[in-house]
């Protein structure tokens, strides 16, 4: 059986929303996950339309551990939005994850 | 471990960023350490920097710069927990019994928010005063300067230097209305109710924000020294920003800076937009960028859409515009045009957007065997910014479709630590193919503390004197990482 993607960092599980205030002009989230059958996964992150986001390529450890980031500045049009990612395993299993961005 | 030719990014079509990727290049304003040319930077971005809680754990944080020749296996990076700033912003109330009597005014809570920056200016933390006027801010360890900036134009902004060790710092400020600047916002010399009107000094602090009233009029206040004052208009989405000659401010008077808009009288731009094919395209970003406007001296505007039905319509000043369409995602390349003259009875041309271009190869490692796993990514160069990845099949075969100019980069598998990345510019109106050769590098290691203890999965990036990445890794459970930078 295909195991669906294990959340390491943040310690959550799947399906989870988090309250993300800012505390930085500009803010990196790392969400680090693995694939318990050690396959390689997939990040896509869901940014609200018109903000200028930056997602550098995934850092990956041995057997299968992987980080993926998301840069995000202060953009007071990010407050009161959901930023959500969505981890996929080659076969179509996922996790979510989401985080309530608050733009002080 | 398997690695398919896989994708990193499935199809979403309501993934507004889905593809976009990759940061090589130190942005601006990030107070990254400034590098001589032999000299290497590390950035170490812990994953949980954030208590269960949410509260703030730990800040990603710069070490360097480095001689290439201090780097070696033994490289421990020890981050610093964040330093608690804590305060009270209060401020004048001048309440009119006051004023006219020439009494003493009460103090009240100031609302707005507390900057703080760095040696250069570049503001790296700001966060809002609550209705009582406090605030609370972290920072690294450091030299910083904290500055307050009130909602309103009737005090003037304060700041002070500090400096941040290990314990919590606090600093109260009481804001005075100390000089006034003053004038006028017209437009066609009749006054223009409702403007936005701000300064900034030549060091970068920022007044609070007056709105002229029934007669165009404004009035701000600012401590002694030079200020530019800015209007952004009614709206920014429709005004240029107008900025004012620098006025010198002195402790025994003010300064008086008119601003005016020759005209706002808009005309309609219609472009048309469509895929090779001939057929419409949709919810792609437009950015019209004013290089000048006809009867205006300096002024700034940016006017952005997006494009539906094949089509935008913007109203826009009289001038003379930078034309940008700039994909978030799919399979059309960008396009963008300068000196393009929007004006009274004059049409736009149609677009048409091409389709990505294909790229293939082969990545190598250094003995020239196909690498399996290794990954490619490719940042588009200009325009929206987008990259796409890919990892080697095992022929270390990799294929893409990407934008016209892309900045690649070929990263080793895990497993292969002892191979430094690999990068290249490519014109892929020129060439098709990149085989990629990742070569033996420089090992380099250490452990990822905080206060000493292991901090697991940590991103640490090594970038060289152009703020490119050259090297990258992860710090494991124990806080150990390994990564190889390029050998020359």
């Amino acid at each position: 059986m295909d195991l669906p993607p294990e959340i390491l960092v943040p310690d959550v599980a799947p399906g989870t929303t988090i309250l993300y205030p800012f505390v930085s002009s500009v803010e990196r989230i790392i969400v680090v996950a693995v694939d318990p059958e050690g396959e390689s996964l997939a990040f896509v992150w869901q940014v609200p339309a018109g903000i200028d986001a930056e997602i550098p390529p995934p850092v990956e450890l041995e057997g299968g551990i992987t980080s993926s980031e998301i840069v995000l500045p202060a953009d007071p049009a990010l407050d009161d939005t959901t930023l959500a990612l969505s981890i996929f395993d080659p076969g179509g299993n996922d996790a979510d994850i989401y985080w309530d961005l608050v733009i002080p | 471990m398997t690695r398919a030719l896989t994708l990193s990014v499935f199809a979403c079509a309501a993934c507004a960023s889905a593809e976009r990727t990759g940061t090589d290049v130190i942005p601006p304003n990030d107070g990254a350490v400034e590098l001589g040319a032999e000299e290497f930077g590390f950035r170490v971005v812990p994953a949980n920097q954030r208590e269960p809680s949410g509260a703030l754990r730990v800040l990603p944080q710069d070490f360097g710069p480095f001689d290439a020749e201090d780097l070696g296996p033994d490289k421990n990076l020890d981050l610093s927990s964040p330093v608690a700033v804590t305060g009270v912003v209060t401020g004048d109330s001048v309440t009119p019994y006051a004023a006219r009597a020439g009494l003493p005014t009460e103090s009240a809570p100031v609302v707005g928010h507390v900057e703080v920056a760095d040696r250069e200016g570049n503001v790296r933390f700001t966060v809002p005063t609550s209705a009582e006027g406090e605030f609370l801010v972290d920072v690294l360890p450091g030299v910083w300067e904290a500055r307050v900036v009130p909602d309103a134009g009737s005090l003037a902004p304060d700041w002070v230097p500090f400096t941040a060790g290990d314990d919590p710092i606090r600093r109260d400020f009481f804001l005075e209305p100390k000089q006034a600047l003053y004038g006028q916002v017209r437009v066609a010399g009749r006054p223009y109710p409702g403007a936005d009107v701000f300064a900034v000094d030549l060091e970068g602090h920022t007044s609070g924000t007056a709105r002229t009233d029934d007669s165009g009029r404004y009035e701000l206040r600012v401590p002694s020294g030079t200020w530019e004052v800015t209007t952004t208009g009614v709206a920014t989405e429709t005004d240029p920003t107008l900025r004012a000659e620098p006025a010198v401010v002195t402790s025994q008077r003010g300064a008086s800076v008119d601003l005016d808009y020759p005209m706002l009288s808009r005309v309609v731009a219609d472009l048309q937009v469509t895929a090779s094919d001939g057929s419409p395209v949709g919810s792609i970003p437009v950015r019209f960028t004013a290089t000048s406007l006809d009867g205006y001296g300096p002024a700034e505007f940016v006017a952005e859409d997006t494009i539906s039905g094949g089509q935008v319509v913007l109203p826009l000043l009289p001038g003379t515009y930078d034309i940008e369409i700039a994909p978030a995602e799919g399979n059309l390349r960008g396009w963008a045009a300068t000196g393009v003259r929007v004006q009274q009875g004059v049409n736009l041309d149609s677009v048409s957007l091409e389709p990505l271009l294909p790229l293939s190869g082969h990545v190598l490692d250094s003995e020239g065997d196909a690498l399996a796993g290794a990954r490619v990514t490719c940042e588009e160069i200009g325009f929206a910014g987008r990259s796409w990845s890919t990892f080697a099949d095992t022929s270390g075969q990799v294929s893409l479709a990407l934008s016209a100019a892309a900045s690649c980069a070929a990263v080793p598998p895990a497993e292969r630590s002892d191979l430094a990345m690999t990068r290249a510019t490519l014109d892929l109106t020129a060439t098709s193919t990149w085989n990629p050769r990742l070569r033996l590098g420089i090992p380099i290691g250490g452990r990822v503390t905080i206060e000493g203890e292991p901090e697991p999965f940590a991103i640490i990036e090594v970038r060289d004197a152009t703020g490119l990445i050259v090297g990258q890794g992860l710090s494991d459970p124990d806080g150990n990482y390994a990564l190889a930078l390029p050998p020359d």
